[in-house]
C-alpha cells in the first residue's frame, strides 16, 4: 500500500482534490474486494480543524491549515479494514502573524509552492480502551515519510462522530527549518498536532 | 527675530525630519536588537524589533532615493556669505556624505537581509521582511539566489559596512546637530531655522 501510495505522490501534476480521492480509494480496493468495507464518514469543515503549535523566539504560537480534506472509511467493529487519509494544503497554514505565514511557505519549510500537499494515510487503527484508539499512519511532507503516532477519542452517536486527537511531530525528521534553525535555536524542534474531526456516516 | 531670507521647501523639510527621525530611532534599535538577539529573555522582543528596524530602513531607502532626486532637481538656499570657504566646503561634504549614509545605511541592511546568511553564526538564516506586517518586502534575488560562498562572503562584508555606516552616521549626526547649534547660537544666522518646520504663517 505504501510504495502505491508513494507513486501517487510522486507524480507532481495531481490535483489536491484528485490525490485525496485517488489514496483513498486505491488501498481499499486493495484491501477487500469480497467484504463492504467500513462506512465512509463525510467530515463537517466547519467543526473540524487540524492546528498545530510550537514557539518561536520563546513565544508559543498556534496555527491552523485552513484546507485539507479527509476520506474516512471508519467502523469501531471493524478497524482492520478501517482507514483514514488526509490531504493538507499546505499554503493553507495561518497563524495568525504574516511573518511566520510568509515564513512556513519558504522551500526549507513547507516549500508549498513546489509541493502543495502533506499526506497522511493510516496503516492501522488499534482500539486502546473506551473510546480510544491509536491510528499509526504515515505523514508526507515533501515527499519526506515519517511515521506518526495519532491516539485519539472518538464519540459515535448514531450517525455523529466526534473525533479529537493530538500527536507530537519532530519537525527536525520531516526536514522543516534545517537550514536556518537546524538547531532549533528559533523554532521548537517539537511541533503538535490538535486534530478535531465531526463526521456523518454517509 | 532673526529674518529668514531664503528658507528649504516644504517637501525638503519634511525629507529632511522624517528620515531624521528614523536613523535618530534606528541606531539605538540597531544596537539594542543585535545584542538583545542572544539573550534567552529578550529574544522575542528582539525578533520583533528586526521586523521593525527592516521595515523602517526600507522606508527610509525609498525616502532618501527620492529625496535625493528632489535634491538634484531643486535648489537649496544658499549658505550666509560670511562663512568661510573651509566652512562651507565642510557643510557640502557633510551633506554628500549624509546623502550617501541615508543610502548606503538601509542598502547595505538590505543586501544582508537577502543573504538569508547569519554572519554571527556563519550559517543559512533565511527569513521573510514582512513590512510593518502588511506585505512581504523582496529580498535582492540575485543575491538571495546565490551560493552558500557567495552568501556568507555577501553577509560577512554587508554586515560590516552596515555596522561601520551606523558609527558613521553617529559621528555625522554630532558634527551636524553641533554645527547647526554653533549656527544658531553663536552665528545668530538662520541656517537651523530655514530647515526647521514652521507651522504658522507668519
Amino acid at each position: 500500500m505504501f510504495s502505491l501510495f508513494r507513486s501517487f505522490a510522486g507524480s507532481a501534476a495531481f490535483s489536491f482534490s484528485a490525490m485525496a480521492a485517488s489514496l483513498a480509494l486505491a488501498p481499499i480496493a486493495l484491501v477487500q474486494p469480497a467484504i463492504a468495507a467500513p462506512a465512509a464518514w463525510a467530515v463537517d469543515q466547519v467543526s473540524s480543524g487540524i492546528g498545530f503549535s510550537g514557539t518561536h523566539a520563546g513565544n508559543a504560537f498556534t496555527g491552523q491549515f485552513k484546507r485539507w480534506k479527509a476520506n474516512i472509511r471508519f467502523d469501531p467493529a471493524d478497524l482492520a479494514h478501517s482507514q483514514v487519509v488526509v490531504a493538507i494544503d499546505l499554503a493553507s497554514a495561518t497563524t495568525g502573524d504574516k511573518f511566520r505565514d510568509t515564513t512556513l511557505r519558504e522551500p526549507e519549510w513547507f516549500d508549498s509552492a513546489k509541493q502543495p500537499t502533506a499526506t497522511f494515510v493510516t496503516r492501522t487503527i488499534r482500539a486502546a480502551g473506551a473510546g480510544r484508539y491509536e491510528a499509526d499512519g504515515v505523514l508526507t511532507i515533501k515527499g519526506k515519510a515519517v511515521p506518526v503516532k495519532l491516539p485519539f477519542s472518538l464519540a459515535i452517536e448514531g450517525a455523529n462522530a466526534m473525533m479529537s486527537g493530538k500527536a507530537t511531530l519532530d519537525r527536525t525528521a520531516l526536514d522543516l527549518g534545517m537550514k536556518s534553525d537546524a538547531k532549533a535555536a528559533w523554532v521548537s524542534k517539537t511541533i503538535d498536532l490538535d486534530v478535531k474531526v465531526k463526521a456523518t456516516r454517509r | 527675530m532673526r529674518v529668514s531670507s531664503a528658507r528649504y521647501g516644504t517637501v525638503a523639510i519634511v525629507f529632511h525630519w522624517t528620515i531624521a527621525l528614523a536613523i535618530l530611532a534606528m541606531l539605538p534599535l540597531g544596537w539594542w536588537m543585535t545584542s538583545a538577539i542572544n539573550d534567552p529573555a529578550n529574544m522575542g522582543a528582539a525578533f520583533k524589533a528586526y521586523q521593525i528596524h527592516k521595515s523602517i530602513g526600507l522606508t527610509v531607502l525609498v525616502l532618501s532615493v527620492l529625496r535625493l532626486l528632489w535634491r538634484l532637481t531643486h535648489p537649496v538656499p544658499p549658505l550666509p556669505p560670511e562663512m568661510k570657504g573651509w566652512e562651507k566646503l565642510a557643510a557640502h561634504l557633510t551633506h554628500i556624505g549624509f546623502y550617501i549614509l541615508i543610502i548606503a545605511l538601509p542598502l547595505t541592511g538590505w543586501i544582508y537581509v537577502s543573504a538569508g546568511w547569519s554572519a554571527s553564526t556563519d550559517s543559512p538564516f533565511a527569513i521573510p521582511t514582512i513590512w510593518f506586517g502588511y506585505f512581504e518586502w523582496p529580498h535582492i534575488s540575485m543575491i538571495a539566489g546565490a551560493g552558500d560562498a557567495t552568501r556568507s562572503t555577501t553577509a560577512r562584508l554587508s554586515l560590516e559596512a552596515h555596522e561601520w555606516l551606523g558609527w558613521g552616521a553617529t559621528a555625522l549626526i554630532v558634527l551636524h546637530v553641533a554645527a547647526a547649534l554653533k549656527h544658531h547660537l553663536v552665528n545668530h544666522d538662520d541656517v537651523l531655522n530655514r530647515m526647521l518646520p514652521r507651522f504658522r504663517r507668519d
